[in-house]
């Protein structure tokens, strides 16, 4: 019985540790999940900034209702963001001041400054926008419309306003527009779905919560 | 001669003759609680994994509008989730429920989302209508050219403990852990024809 004493401390924190970590394996792989089903929606048009009943925003809520509450007082927060690869050719299709087509594409680094960057198209936020911001940057608070969504579709806007550069970085500089090849190339899109969730508040588990991004 | 020394440890050993048993006994109960605690998590956590696996393997073949010979869209689609879970989700599409845990919880719904508006109208049920404004193809199909977004859950699945659990007095039986799993997708466009028409969706 002694010894069955001296080892309750250790085996007592094992077998919490355990159920804590089974807890933790599920709520991370349902955060990467609905992070993937959401950006696989969104990258084919769904838009998810609508609120109210009966709207889009019901999707989100069915979607995350088993990790957390989607609101702007809740415990989670998904971010959308859609980017895009300024490259030269990108920046010769917005006209002769900010570059020429070639080939090769050329551009003039006075007005076209933001090329060799990944700038924000759109982003807005669902949920509690305390818990997290974006790790790929945030899009110009000023920017943002009465809804807080922000999207900018002038070209001569995004290639040159140098407040609307991300930080993404998981790509590698894409190939320029050149017809007829395949790959990713300047000037498509590319949709980004993050999600944070609190932590599922587990007595004595101080987790922070989880967080999962996709990329289409 | 035995010293008095050696004399009191032989009558120590009569003494606590069976104790170790005894002790044995007693660790070994909470032991194995402990034990089979951690393999039921383990088996939750594998469970859980298991049917969000089978739903997104659900999703990813509603989205292709394929179907199985002999059975409906729906039907073919909770086939392959059935068959993607591994024997945790019983039954088939001939309708035959082993267990509690049948094929009965493989939910498929359709929603539209206007692109407009973006409000959300169920489609499930909707039969085709080509002289509505604006014209519905059915459940699955596109609407003036949006495609549907399709759900695929597993719901309310009871999962029973992988081991046996002791029943402590007053505490009662373990509950069975309920499990739900999710998987969302936008519906594809189905392939073309040799004829290079478009197919229609599939019912």
């Amino acid at each position: 019985m002694v010894e069955f004493s001296l080892l309750i401390p250790v085996w007592l924190p094992l077998l919490l540790g355990t159920m804590w970590l089974g807890s933790a394996m599920i709520r991370g792989e349902q955060t990467t999940e609905m992070a993937r089903d959401l950006a696989s929606m969104y990258s084919r048009g769904v838009d998810f900034s609508s609120t109210g009943a009966g709207s889009s925003n019901t999707i989100l809520t069915d979607i995350t209702q088993q990790l957390g509450t989607v609101t702007t007082a809740g415990t989670g927060v998904v971010i959308f963001s859609e980017v895009e690869f300024v490259g030269k050719s990108v920046c010769a299709s917005a006209g002769s001041t900010y570059g020429s087509a070639g080939p090769p594409p050329t551009y003039v680094a006075s007005t076209c400054k933001n090329e060799g960057f990944f700038v924000f198209r759109q982003q807005y936020t669902q949920g509690n926008t305390s818990l997290r911001s974006s790790n790929f940057g945030t899009a110009p608070a000023g920017d943002l419309d009465s809804s807080n969504k922000y999207q900018v579709d002038a070209i001569t806007t995004y290639i040159s306003d140098t407040a609307d550069r991300s930080t993404f970085n998981l790509l590698p500089a894409p190939q320029e527009n050149i017809p007829n090849t395949d790959g990713y190339q300047s000037g498509q899109p590319v949709y980004i779905v993050e999600a944070y969730f609190a932590g599922a508040g587990q007595a004595g588990f101080t987790k922070g919560g989880d967080y999962a991004y996709a990329v289409f | 001669m035995r010293s008095k020394e050696t004399k009191r440890s032989g009558l120590r050993k009569v003494k606590q003759r069976g104790s170790e048993m005894l002790e044995f006994t007693l660790v070994l109960l909470p032991c194995l609680g402990f034990v089979f605690l951690i393999l039921n998590i383990a088996w939750a956590v594998y469970q859980r994994a298991t049917l969000q696996y089978a739903a997104l393997q659900g999703v990813r073949y509603a989205v292709t509008s394929q179907v199985i010979s002999g059975l409906g869209q729906r039907a073919s689609i909770q086939e392959v989730v059935q068959q993607n879970t591994f024997g945790n989700v019983r039954g088939n599409a001939s309708g035959i429920t082993l267990g509690t845990n049948g094929w009965n919880n493989i939910y498929v719904n359709w929603y539209q989302v206007d692109p407009n508006t973006g409000v959300v109208t169920d489609v499930s049920d909707v039969t085709g209508c080509s002289t509505c404004t604006p014209p519905t193809s059915p459940g699955n199909g596109p609407v003036n050219s949006v495609l549907p977004l399709v759900e695929v859950s597993v719901q309310n699945m009871s999962e029973k403990t992988f081991m046996p659990t002791i029943k402590m007095p007053g505490l009662g039986t373990l509950a069975p852990i309920v499990m739900t799993a999710t998987a969302w997708d936008r519906m594809e466009m189905p392939p073309m024809a040799a004829n290079g028409t478009q197919n229609p969706p599939p019912m």
